[in-house]
């Protein structure tokens, strides 16, 4: 309890008004997590650390910056693996060839529609976990969200889940929602 | 080989369901966290409008006052003294109780008026959150909240180690320095906070009550008007300290306003002033043992009324008295609220949330202080009449006994209804049973349905069951208690994370309302009425970088004589639309109209005219400064509250042209 207090606190205090940063702060704590959960993490992972990036409009560069700050506060490591944080803006994101050079896991702020759509489309296939800060956003082809309803909840993208051919532990579908 | 496979896959298996086993207890106290802050507000039992302080100062809302007119449906009503009240939904704007405020928790009505004015000048920069709750329906079990409720949360939930400073300047000389800090010192948490407010705000107003024969023919010719008093001197200081299951809350406010409008009615000088005191000192003691947890609060709230004036000009004929160096008067009295409330929540049972407890409340009149000029003709000499001709019942008290239950049941993955119970027994005098049903039904996460049925009462203020040697207003300590019986319906359709439309509909059938309109000035509970309406509200980014927010609401009703409501505006409509050029500089523009406001039946003067108030904000942000600079109604238009037949003919000014204010924050 302590620790998602102290976690919320560091990032409630940092972000604009924009974004919901209790929402924020709820992703920031859970997405590092998920990752832990892919039995097959260690097989994709090319270069012995997990680069977990967030993309971001320039106009959201303090969100992405203080996002980084805190998941890399908390989570130094998943499975054991070192993890590095990336504050990286959509432009150069899409125009990189290799985005798997770049990131194994990608954490989506807002943009617009085509931005997301040609992120999720880059993405395909390459073995990146991606989450997104808007659960609409699934819909691109992202992999999983967490959202505030009555619950915090989780959502995993069912077609993104066996396209990439992610192996997650059976028990975090007993927490997790599966979209369609 | 194939055994160590095994147990090494077994143990991952163990580890990785430990880690789930985990998560889920994350997740479930993210949720916990989600429902106390209101961020799940569209899947509550209740109509709940969630602001965040960081979002209105970016608005340039500048208190909580200014915050509170942005709610739809909600309407700010000043009287003679300035006395501020928020209106919901055409709730009556004379009678202060009808709506709660909460801070941090604790209920900060007076015992006087059931007002709490002293607090809508808080600095929006202390503000973590306000959460409106328009109807009956109140979160905070024990509490009956008649026409809305508003609940305050400032950065003492927070508890990390943070502050932030800020000095503001702008109109009316106004000057304005304040700050908190929250700090962690061996397991003791701790927060300050403190701000300081003067201003030297005058108004032009009148001509005054003289005018109209209130005071007889003969006292006309001593009408006037001219600038009156509308300043401000307001110093606050709260504390809050946590340790392990203990929380001790603070809060010293002094507020002290110019006389406004004059507490008869009458022009007053510039320097004559009223103050309204409040202190506040709480223990809360909180302790979770798996799924439950119990709250005991226990504390003491002490508030008064202070009034020193010219009540009348010279030359004033009154009972036989010619006032030949006027009429002077100081009236001061001063109250205790203490108060232990004992809450019990409980999940334990599957798709139940159980809520029970009792809150005690003992309120009393600790001091009355009545001095005047003397009413012994021929005599002008200043005396003390506390003993003899005391304004309010100095032996004044009042025990309060409130026991509640209520239930959070889950019926299906979609369907969550509320059913709860709220007893009040006002000792020796009258009780009240006030049920309330809630259901939420979530067709899916993105349309959610609400309906609700309740009725609630509000408790008589002490003016109005304890004034006493008044000629124009008349306690009455029989009275019994307002009524309101509520239907309300709500539609959210959620765009995304963060944009929604919400549609409201509501009637609610008031009873036993409280006035003095009759020949003796004596409160009673003589009116009802019935209000119905509805409020459209919307949040919508319009591009990554511009949003609007926008509400519309209607409110119509009739009393039983099928007189229309009076003094509520039909139509409000209030719109912010903000935009960030880049990460350091963006701007909002605010606007706000409230419509004509109907006179009572027998009032002849024509309705308040409607106003737009348009405001415009600009901020620039870097290396933890921020500079803003706001400004308010930018149209000059002439914004009054109504005023009640026989007093100022021409209402009550609130401003003086366009505004504004410049402002320098810093966190640390």
């Amino acid at each position: 309890m302590r620790w998602i207090v102290a976690f919320g606190l560091a990032v409630s205090l940092l972000f604009g008004y924009e974004y919901n940063a209790f929402l924020l702060q709820t992703q920031a704590s859970v997405y590092p997590k998920i990752i832990g959960f892919d039995q097959k993490l260690r097989d994709h992972i090319e270069d012995g650390k997990i680069d977990f990036c967030i993309l971001h409009e320039e106009i959201d560069t303090s969100v992405a910056d203080n996002l980084v700050q805190t998941i890399a506060k908390h989570y130094s490591k998943i499975d054991s693996l070192p993890v590095r944080m990336h504050s990286l803006k959509f432009a150069p994101f899409i125009a990189d060839k290799h985005p798997k050079k770049r990131c194994d896991a990608v954490y989506v702020l807002r943009s617009s529609d085509a931005k997301l759509k040609k992120v999720a489309q880059m993405i395909r296939h390459k073995y990146i976990y991606s989450f997104t800060y808007d659960r609409h956003d699934l819909d691109f082809g992202f992999l999983c969200n967490v959202a505030i309803e009555k619950d915090v909840r989780i959502y995993i993208k069912k077609d993104v889940l066996q396209q990439e051919r992610f192996d997650f532990v059976d028990a975090l579908f007993t927490i997790a929602k599966i979209v369609e | 080989m194939v055994k160590k496979i095994a147990l090494s896959l077994l143990s991952l298996a163990l580890f990785a369901q430990e880690d789930i086993a985990q998560l889920a207890s994350q997740l479930q106290l993210l949720s916990q966290k989600a429902s106390q802050t209101k961020e799940n507000e569209f899947y509550l039992p209740h109509i709940v409008s969630v602001y965040r302080g960081s979002e209105l100062e970016k608005l340039g809302v500048q208190n909580l006052k200014e915050a509170l007119e942005l709610v739809p449906g909600l309407d700010i009503y000043g009287d003679n003294l300035d006395v501020k009240t928020a209106i919901f939904r055409g709730s009556n704007p004379f009678a202060y109780g009808q709506s709660k405020l909460f801070i941090d928790g604790v209920l900060v009505n007076d015992t006087m008026f059931d007002q709490y004015s002293n607090y809508l000048d808080m600095p929006i920069e202390l503000i973590k959150r306000i959460e409106v709750i328009r109807g009956p329906g109140s979160k905070a079990e024990g509490y009956n909240a008649f026409a809305g409720s508003i609940y305050v949360t400032t950065y003492a939930e927070d508890g990390a180690t943070q502050g932030r400073a800020f000095i503001k300047a702008g109109s009316y000389r106004t000057k304005i320095v304040g700050g908190y800090k929250n700090f962690i010192y061996k397991g003791l948490k701790g927060y300050l906070e403190v701000y300081y407010h003067d201003d030297h705000k005058k108004l032009f107003a009148g001509p005054d009550a003289l005018a109209t024969g209130a005071y007889g023919d003969v006292n006309r010719h001593l009408a006037s008007s001219g600038d009156v008093p509308m300043w401000l001197e307001n110093y606050s200081i709260a504390a809050t300290f946590s340790y392990k299951e203990f929380t001790l809350r603070l809060r010293d406010n002094h507020y002290k306003h110019g006389a406004a409008f004059g507490i008869s009615n009458i022009r007053p000088r510039m320097g004559d002033y009223l103050k309204l005191p409040s202190r506040i000192v709480e223990l809360g003691y909180r302790k979770q043992w798996q799924q439950s947890i119990v709250n005991l609060k226990v504390g003491r709230i002490i508030d008064g009324f202070f009034d020193t004036s010219r009540v009348a000009p010279v030359g004033l004929q009154y009972a036989g008295k010619t006032f030949t160096h006027g009429f002077y008067g100081t009236y001061e009295s001063k109250q205790h609220r203490d108060y232990l409330q004992i809450d019990l929540k409980n999940s334990a049972f599957a798709n139940h949330t159980l809520d029970f407890g009792v809150l005690l409340t003992h309120e009393k009149s600790k001091r009355v202080r009545t001095v005047t000029t003397s009413l012994v003709p021929g005599n002008d000499t200043i005396v003390d009449y506390s003993r003899s001709r005391p304004f309010i019942n100095p032996n004044a008290k009042r025990l309060r006994q409130i026991a509640y239950i209520s239930d959070s049941i889950a019926l299906s993955p979609k369907l969550d209804i509320y059913l709860g119970l709220n007893y009040e027994k006002i000792l020796g005098r009258y009780d009240q049973l006030n049920p309330r049903f809630s259901a939420v039904y979530r067709y899916d996460s993105d349309n959610i349905f609400k309906f609700l049925a309740s009725r609630s009462h509000r408790d008589p203020s002490w003016q109005e069951l304890y004034t006493i040697n008044n000629t124009t207003r008349v306690g009455n300590e029989e009275l019994g208690p307002e009524i309101v019986h509520a239907l309300e319906a709500s539609y959210i359709r959620k765009f995304n994370a963060d944009d929604f439309v919400q549609i409201s509909l509501f009637y609610l059938r008031n009873k036993d309302l409280i006035n003095n309109i009759n020949t003796e000035r004596e409160f009673r509970n003589a009116a009802k009425n019935r209000i119905y309406g509805l409020e459209l509200e919307l949040r919508k980014s319009l591009d990554l970088a511009t949003s609007i927010y926008a509400n519309y609401s209607y409110v119509y009703g009739h009393c039983a004589r099928h007189h229309p409501l009076n003094n509520v505006a039909t139509h409000m409509a209030k719109l912010a639309l903000k935009r960030a050029f880049n990460a350091h500089l963006h701007a909002a523009l605010t606007g706000r109209y409230v419509g004509e406001k109907r006179r009572v039946y027998y009032d002849t003067r024509k309705d308040l005219k409607g106003y737009f108030d348009l405001g415009a904000d600009i901020s620039w942000r870097s290396d933890g400064w921020e500079f803003t600079l706001a400004l308010k109604n930018l149209l000059d238009e002439d914004i009054r509250y109504p005023s009640k037949p026989y007093t100022y003919t021409n209402d009550y000014p609130t401003t003086k042209g366009r505004t504004f204010m410049v402002v320098l924050k810093r966190g640390f």
